[in-house]
């Protein structure tokens, strides 16, 4: 009608771009995580970044890797992030971040046998652990809230949280060499 | 690397994990990670399973499949975790929170909701309905504080030229928590992409005003608004203006769980969930509102809602008719969905061509009996707010210019179309069906009425002094399309205005709403013509007029009357002033939709093609078509007998008190360690999205202890009878005229 500005691109993602979308969720958060650090950091800039994806699904090329466009855009949100609250909050130099991020990139391939290797070895936990570790990361709550709840001394906590998860990564570990070397 | 230094290495990872690292800690971390490939590995593989670890508790990727648009956008209020994925499992839920009952330690990725359930089943030892305050864990996520650079970094993401609905794309996980997907913080200020709007200098329509009040044909518009927020504040100004002229003042802004209520109603069609409520009312973010109405918005739900409305407007409820009114719904509800603009739409229903499957020529082969009259008429009252009708025998009584020529020469466009009848052979079935097909034929005259001197005359197709030549290539209905949507402001814009602004507000700017005729006087002229003007220089753009009235101050003002009575008071047959929030009944589908949400439904379930199917069937009592010129039907459900008894006898109320079927009111009632006030206080917020005023609770109460009472007296067991008291708690909130109100 009268008005040149207002155009209504037809930004209709199509079903394989929401597929591609949703299965990258997981796969760009622990991108973002291992270069912030911080799990709820991870979470805003994760939503950040969708932000973007959706306002440029179309300049979103199908043939072209979702992934690898997405990490892009990740990669940038962080930075952005890490410059907001670099007074307040514990910051990675530049060069760690893109350390980290090519390692990520490279683990990535092997992130679903991961997950399943994970899986099995939280049932190889003792009950007790396994418990404990959920409640650590039921949704909102930290150690030192857990260690309130449950009566016992903060560092306590701490201590056998470190334990299970370390535990967990030799598990994860074992379970993934041992996969590879049949 | 050296054990030592792994040592090292994790320890400062679990420092990370647990929020407790110095930044010398970091500058290690560094250190060694930079220095060594294998400590690098090991550190991606640690916040890796602290990230599965947090991902999957916090219920967010669970499944890797599609969440739908409504899906993604429903958990976005209520899933406070990392993402919307977790909405993908839908109504799978509850079948696996039976598994889970049985593994309750299974770890498996849970939401949260199933999550609190399983740690209380795990570790809850009180018994059933202990009236201790234990009290949930609750859910206490602070919410990301948006800083200037969010706001600009979405700008700069929406501004890139996407009008309103198709920046917020369907299936976004919009969280309601976290950062939004739609507009962000101070949202209306800056977010929201220019628009030019032009300015309005001509008069709107030549016609000499009838009666004096606020003829619209006299406003002028000046100031001209040129963006969202902008005109936000335009209706903010225009409205305060006449308050302050009339000497009202408006009331004070609704409470968050009114409000909250209110804009599920009003965009979605249905009350809030018990979780979409908990969240919103416990989020601290200072735009929630407006991220709520965004990302309600671009949900599926508002799509379903406005095409639901649209339909009953174009063809009525009733069934009788030989339509089919899910293919037209179904149209709708797409063109609303992807947001196109309404002059599509609008052409789509006037033009459309083919059989009752496809769906915008419903709208024809509902009226086109009776030689097009009902056609004329409805095409006119629902499209352009005018009512012709009375103009087909005689002179318009009050318009002066209204001629009976002017019903004819409209209806004359309809005459070249026809409904054609057929029967085919169903491919799948074997079964011969009779078809009605919309055609427009080759061959065709104009047509023919009595004046009421008993003379025969003809109308050749005529609107808005332009005469169609017949004739052309181009169909008549087509051409009448085109003809109405010419000008800066056409009628057809201002219709939609008026009818968006009064299924927001209860009342438009004119009463009646669908007579907007130069003899009914205007409340706001100067509005109505400005967020005309800006609806049509926005492109017809139907969501962005919506977010406009529901950012306004008006659309947040509490519904309670002032303790003086002042001036504004349409129920009385006034001008409406917009100085407080008018009661709305919910409309029989909006009643039905909610009572599927009270009875635990989620609003992704209300779009299955079963549920829409019940719905039909539940509404059909209730709607008798009546083949007149003008095509009506009568209503039973107009909040008297028959409307009350459907809800205290209906299968709806029963099914939602049935712990066997409800599966939210299973879990407010058999959790453990919640105190009788709580749960209460839950299935007030679960019925009416507002917890009980103390007065109420107290009453409440000791009506509640006094059926326990009496049901044990009969030897009922205590839990048995507990249970039972509070389903008649949740069954009288239900039936409560609260319930069926939207205010």
């Amino acid at each position: 009608m009268n008005s040149p500005n207002v155009n209504h691109p037809a930004i209709v993602p199509g079903e394989s771009f929401v597929q591609a979308f949703t299965r990258s969720q997981r796969t760009l958060y622990l991108f973002i995580l291992a270069q912030v650090g911080d799990v709820h950091s991870a979470e805003e800039i994760l939503q950040e970044t969708n932000l973007v994806i959706w306002a440029k699904v179309s300049q979103f090329q199908p043939e072209t890797n979702f992934l690898s466009w997405a990490r892009q855009i990740a990669k940038f949100e962080i930075l952005k992030h890490r410059q907001r609250f670099r007074r307040e909050k514990l910051t990675f130099s530049e060069e760690f971040l893109s350390a980290v991020a090519d390692e990520v990139i490279q683990q990535s391939a092997e992130q679903e046998r991961r997950r399943e290797a994970l899986q099995e070895c939280l049932e190889k936990l003792q009950e007790t652990d396994r418990v404990l570790i959920q409640q650590r990361y039921q949704p909102g709550h930290s150690g030192k809230e857990l260690a309130e709840q449950l009566g016992r001394p903060a560092n306590s906590v701490y201590q056998s949280l470190g334990r299970i998860r370390r535990f967990l990564l030799d598990c994860v570990q074992r379970q993934l060499s041992s996969q590879m070397t049949p | 690397m050296k054990p030592s230094q792994r040592q090292q290495l994790l320890q400062i990872v679990e420092a990370l994990c647990e929020g407790l690292a110095t930044s010398d800690d970091v500058a290690r971390l560094e250190q060694l990670v930079l220095a060594d490939p294998d400590a690098r590995r090991l550190y991606v593989e640690a916040m890796a399973l602290h990230g599965e670890l947090f991902w999957d508790a916090a219920g967010a990727g669970s499944t890797d499949s599609i969440p739908t648009a409504i899906a993604a956008t429903i958990q976005s209020s209520e899933s406070p975790g990392p993402s919307a994925a977790s909405a993908a499992r839908g109504t799978a839920d509850h079948k696996s929170w039976k598994n889970r009952t049985q593994k309750p330690l299974d770890w498996s990725p849970l939401d949260w909701s199933q999550h609190r359930r399983l740690l209380q089943g795990a570790f809850g030892t009180a018994a059933l309905l202990i009236l201790i305050a234990f009290g949930l864990p609750r859910e206490n996520r602070s919410v990301p504080e948006d800083p200037v650079g969010v706001v600009a970094a979405v700008i700069e993401n929406s501004v890139s030229g996407n009008s309103m609905g198709d920046g917020v794309p369907r299936g976004t996980p919009v969280m309601a928590t976290t950062a939004p997907t739609t507009r962000s913080p101070a949202t209306a200020a800056t977010v929201i992409p220019e628009i030019t709007l032009p300015p309005i200098s001509q008069p709107v329509n030549q016609q000499e005003p009838w009666v004096e009040p606020t003829p619209l044909a006299r406003v002028d518009v000046e100031i001209v608004p040129k963006t969202d927020s902008e005109m936000v504040r335009f209706i903010n100004t225009e409205l305060r203006r006449l308050q302050d002229a009339a000497q009202v003042k408006p009331v004070a802004r609704a409470g968050d769980a009114e409000w909250v209520r209110r804009v599920y109603l009003d965009l979605a069609g249905r009350i809030p969930t018990l979780q979409e409520s908990e969240v919103f009312l416990k989020e601290t973010h200072p735009e929630k509102r407006s991220l709520l109405v965004d990302s309600l918005l671009a949900s599926s739900g508002f799509a379903h809602h406005q095409a639901t409305v649209w339909t009953n407007l174009l063809v009525g409820r009733s069934r009788d008719m030989e339509i089919r009114r899910e293919s037209l719904l179904g149209w709708l509800s797409r063109q609303f969905r992807d947001n196109r603009p309404w002059q599509e739409t609008v052409e789509g229903l006037l033009a459309a061509e083919g059989t009752v499957e496809s769906g915008p020529a419903n709208f024809l082969l509902a009226h086109l009996n009776n030689q097009a009259v009902p056609a004329t008429a409805i095409a006119s009252r629902i499209l352009l707010c005018q009512q012709v009708q009375c103009v087909q025998c005689h002179q318009h009584p009050t318009v002066k210019g209204w001629e009976q020529s002017d019903f004819w020469e409209l209806n004359a466009f309809f005459q070249q179309t026809k409904i054609r009848e057929s029967v085919v052979l169903d491919p799948v079935s074997k079964r011969k069906t009779a078809t009605r097909e919309l055609v427009n034929e080759q061959e065709f005259g104009p047509t023919y009425y009595e004046t009421l001197r008993g003379v025969m005359m003809v109308a050749y197709p005529r609107y808005a002094g332009v005469e169609v030549m017949a004739p052309t290539s181009t169909p008549l209905r087509n051409q009448l399309a085109d003809l109405l949507f010419t000008g800066s402001r056409p009628q057809v814009a201002r219709a939609f205005v008026n009818r968006t602004w009064a299924q927001l507000f209860g009342y438009g700017f004119t009463i009646p709403l669908d007579d907007m005729g130069p003899q009914t006087p205007v409340s706001h002229p100067e509005l109505l013509e400005q967020l005309t003007a800006a609806f049509v220089a926005s492109d017809y753009d139907v969501k962005r007029l919506v977010r406009w009235i529901c950012l306004s101050d008006a659309y947040h003002l509490d519904s309670q009357l002032p303790k003086v009575r002042n001036a504004d008071a349409p129920e009385q047959g006034d001008l409406p002033l917009f100085s407080r929030m008018y009661v709305k009944p919910l409309t029989a589908e909006q009643l039905y939709d909610s009572l599927r949400i009270a009875a635990g439904g989620s609003g992704e379930m209300l779009l299955s093609s079963q549920v829409l199917t019940d719905r039909e069937l539940w509404l059909d009592q209730f709607y008798t078509a009546v083949e007149t010129e003008e095509n009506g039907e009568e209503s039973t459900f107009d909040g008297t007998l028959p409307q009350a008894l459907a809800m205290i006898n209906g299968s709806l109320v029963e099914n939602a008190v049935d712990l066997e079927k409800n599966p939210m009111l299973r879990d407010v009632l058999k959790t453990r360690g919640l105190s009788e006030s709580d749960r209460i206080r839950q299935l007030s917020l679960a019925a009416l999205s507002r917890y009980p005023s103390p007065a109420e609770l107290t009453e409440i109460r000791e009506m509640f202890r006094w059926t326990v009472k009496q049901r044990m007296d009969r030897n009922i067991p205590v839990q048995v009878a507990m249970a039972e008291g509070l389903k008649d708690v949740y069954w009288a909130y239900l039936n409560s005229s609260e319930f069926a109100l939207n205010h």
